[in-house]
């Protein structure tokens, strides 16, 4: 393996108990080839050891710039992509360890919602079906039984339950995403992974789909794991938040401790970068310079160091461990002992 | 001197075969130079065809400007010949696109893109229009611009192609910068870059700028006075520091209220109910009194006026506007 290998100061060996879902040590490299003959060129490190953990009832916000690597740790989470290395626990089990009975019976517990409200709902399907597959393909309900079930599902979200019969394309964004919540909610689960859900919506739709996930949540006792590029958004509905750069959770904390006081100089910068509805606030901005290098050949030692301004001899070589300052507050740079110092 | 760009009740409207699309009806604003206009509203709004339309161009058909005035430094753009508008558009009014992957074309170098706007315009030879198309990159902040400049757009990052954008709208000197949506499809930190270039060239070149947006934050950032449109109409007018301090239209109120804060303690979000009007079939009155918890009577009847509250604040709204209601009455 090329390298250093990650210190992980997450936890030890053995999986914690008390909660629902922990990472460790993630990895998930996609192969690109050349060449005429399809060699090995190099890996794409889209996920490039990843650990956190998600408790029973909490919402865990997970934010980052494209190519960050958000989306594939959620997917890989819900092992709708195999990891290179690594293991995910859910309630305790390393789901890489399942076998493919095991691992359907356990994606009932685990459910997603998709980005784009427009094309992750299949058009030729009503939404009675889009709602109630899962039902039929777990089992759980048929017929009657089913279409009773789909009518509460649909006035959970605040549907109207008697469009049971339409189209995806007879509704509109927000209410598309209202049917997308409600296929997730089908079957109970205990996990719903949220990908950008509410990016592609319009202002006055994103605060009305982020309330149902708050008030479902409550009613349900539901678990999030909150994938989206709006900060705001973000510390809004989470209870921790983790933020991302290039395949790797650079910082995570408390909502509010880390808006508070960011420790990561990325988290810094990312914070400053978003443009505030405030016009008569004023206050220094961080610029960072360039664009994110590419996970295909990421810098060596912390991959932040061709971007940071406090950059040392020592991030260049050396992939910072990831520990945990206190309060659950974890941060993976060489320099925040000496920074706060000054 | 007369105002750099007047819009005086503009109607564009689209023919379609589901009925008639009022995008843009009635909407009245001006920009004087050299300042920063911020033009917020969700989308289907009219803001973009708004912009189109000061360019003259709307896909005609199903679009047509039907009604209205546009006056840029006096003249009318209506009025104007095809080959008039030619040598206006990208040399006075130069506009910035949403999307930096698909307005570039794959098929040229940046060099030659920018180049041919120069060429054009400013009658410069190739060879020097591709030594300013250099220029252009360096002011806009891309490294190694020579190299760049023979460079296709897919081989540069998506802010370094929305500099390429901005390289080519500035190359002539515009007066005016239509930017419709300039970062929206970038990153936070990438976006950050993007607007304090666009800060630092206003300051350098003294071009007013248009700016298209559907971000609060932006606009609070940007702009000096803000027009918020709703389903193609101006339903308020204010400078920005007014207009964030104490929204006037109950629209205004309820946007402004549904964003998640970062820096203020927030509990549950505000919510408009409903959804943005189907542009076909537009409620009567107020076309925004079925999401408006203020709504009177008068509001179902009758379309209210932009009325000026003093101040240099408009809003087009019957409970906020006291005054013009016992007009009325």
């Amino acid at each position: 393996m090329p390298g250093k290998r990650r210190q992980v100061a997450v936890s030890g060996e053995e999986p914690r108990g008390d909660v629902l879902v922990e990472v460790k040590d993630l990895k998930k490299w996609f192969p690109v080839t050349g060449g005429v003959f399809g060699r090995l060129v190099g890996h794409v490190k889209a996920v490039d050891g990843v650990s956190f953990y998600i408790k029973p009832g909490e919402t865990l916000g997970l934010v980052g710039e494209s190519g960050c690597g958000k989306t594939t740790t959620g997917r890989v989470i819900l092992r709708l992509l195999e990891p290179t290395e690594g293991a995910v626990y859910f309630e305790g089990a390393n789901i890489f360890d399942l076998n493919r009975e095991q691992m359907r019976r356990l994606r009932r517990q685990m459910q997603i919602v998709f980005q784009d409200p427009y094309s992750s709902l299949n058009p030729r399907m009503t939404v009675g079906d889009i709602v109630g597959e899962a039902l039929e393909i777990h089992g759980v309900a048929r017929g009657r039984s089913k279409e009773k079930r789909v009518r509460e599902l649909l006035d959970v979200v605040g549907l109207n339950p008697q469009h049971i019969r339409r189209y995806p394309h007879e509704f509109s964004g927000g209410q598309r995403q209202r049917i997308g919540v409600a296929r997730a909610l089908a079957l109970n689960p205990k996990l719903i992974i949220c990908d950008e859900p509410v990016s592609a919506l319009d202002v006055s739709i994103q605060s009305q789909i982020l309330n149902l996930l708050e008030d479902l949540q409550a009613e349900f006792n539901l678990t999030y794991l909150f994938i989206a590029h709006n900060l705001s958004v973000v510390k809004h509905i989470s209870d921790r938040v983790g933020v991302m750069y290039l395949g790797q959770v650079v910082e995570l904390g408390g909502a509010e401790e880390l808006f508070a006081n960011p420790l990561h100089p990325y988290t810094e910068a990312l914070l400053s970068a978003i443009p505030l509805p405030d016009p008569e606030l004023k206050r220094d901005r961080i610029i960072l310079e360039g664009d994110v290098p590419s996970p295909l050949n990421p810098p060596s030692g912390c991959h932040f160091h061709t971007r940071c301004r406090w950059v040392q001899p020592i991030c260049r070589d050396e992939n910072p461990p990831f520990v945990d300052v206190g309060d659950e507050h974890f941060v993976a740079c060489h320099l925040r002992k000496t920074r706060e110092k000054q | 001197m007369s105002r750099l760009l007047e819009l005086d009740k503009l109607k564009t409207y689209f023919y379609t075969e589901e009925g008639v699309v009022l995008a843009v009806d009635g909407v009245s604003f001006h920009i004087e130079r050299g300042e920063t206009l911020g033009v917020v509203g969700e989308s289907g709004c009219g803001k973009s065809v708004t912009a189109l339309s000061i360019l003259r161009l709307v896909p005609n058909p199903p679009g047509r400007i039907i009604g209205g005035d546009i006056l840029f430094e006096g003249q009318s753009i209506l009025r104007k010949t095809e080959a008039q508008m030619r040598d206006l558009r990208g040399n006075d009014i130069a506009m910035i696109f949403q999307e930096p992957m698909t307005s570039l074309n794959p098929v040229y170098t940046c060099g030659e893109q920018i180049a041919e706007a120069i060429e054009l315009h400013q009658g410069l030879r190739k060879r020097e229009a591709l030594e300013k198309a250099v220029d252009m990159l360096k002011l806009v902040g891309i490294p190694g611009p020579e190299r760049r400049v023979r460079e296709y757009p897919h081989q540069l990052s998506g802010g370094m192609r929305q500099r390429v954008m901005i390289a080519m709208a500035l190359s002539c000197n515009p007066k005016l910068l239509m930017a419709d949506e300039p970062t929206t499809a970038l990153d936070v930190t990438i976006q950050a870059q993007i607007l304090e270039l666009m800060k630092d060239l206003k300051q350098e070149l003294g071009m007013a700028i248009m700016l298209i947006t559907h971000d609060l934050g932006v606009i609070a950032e940007m702009a000096k006075r803000v027009v918020v449109m709703y389903a193609g109409k101006v339903v308020e007018e204010a400078d920005v520091a007014g207009l964030f301090r104490k929204p006037l239209h109950p629209y205004t109120e309820g946007l402004l209220s549904s964003i998640p804060r970062l820096n203020r303690p927030q509990g549950r979000l505000h919510v408009i109910t409903g959804q943005v009007p189907n542009p076909v079939n537009l409620p009567p009155g107020c076309r925004f009194h079925p999401r408006c918890p203020y709504t009177e009577d008068i509001c179902l009847q009758r379309e209210p006026e932009l009325v000026d509250t003093g101040g240099g604040r408009l809003v087009s709204c019957w409970v906020r506007a006291g005054g013009s209601r016992a007009e009325v009455a």
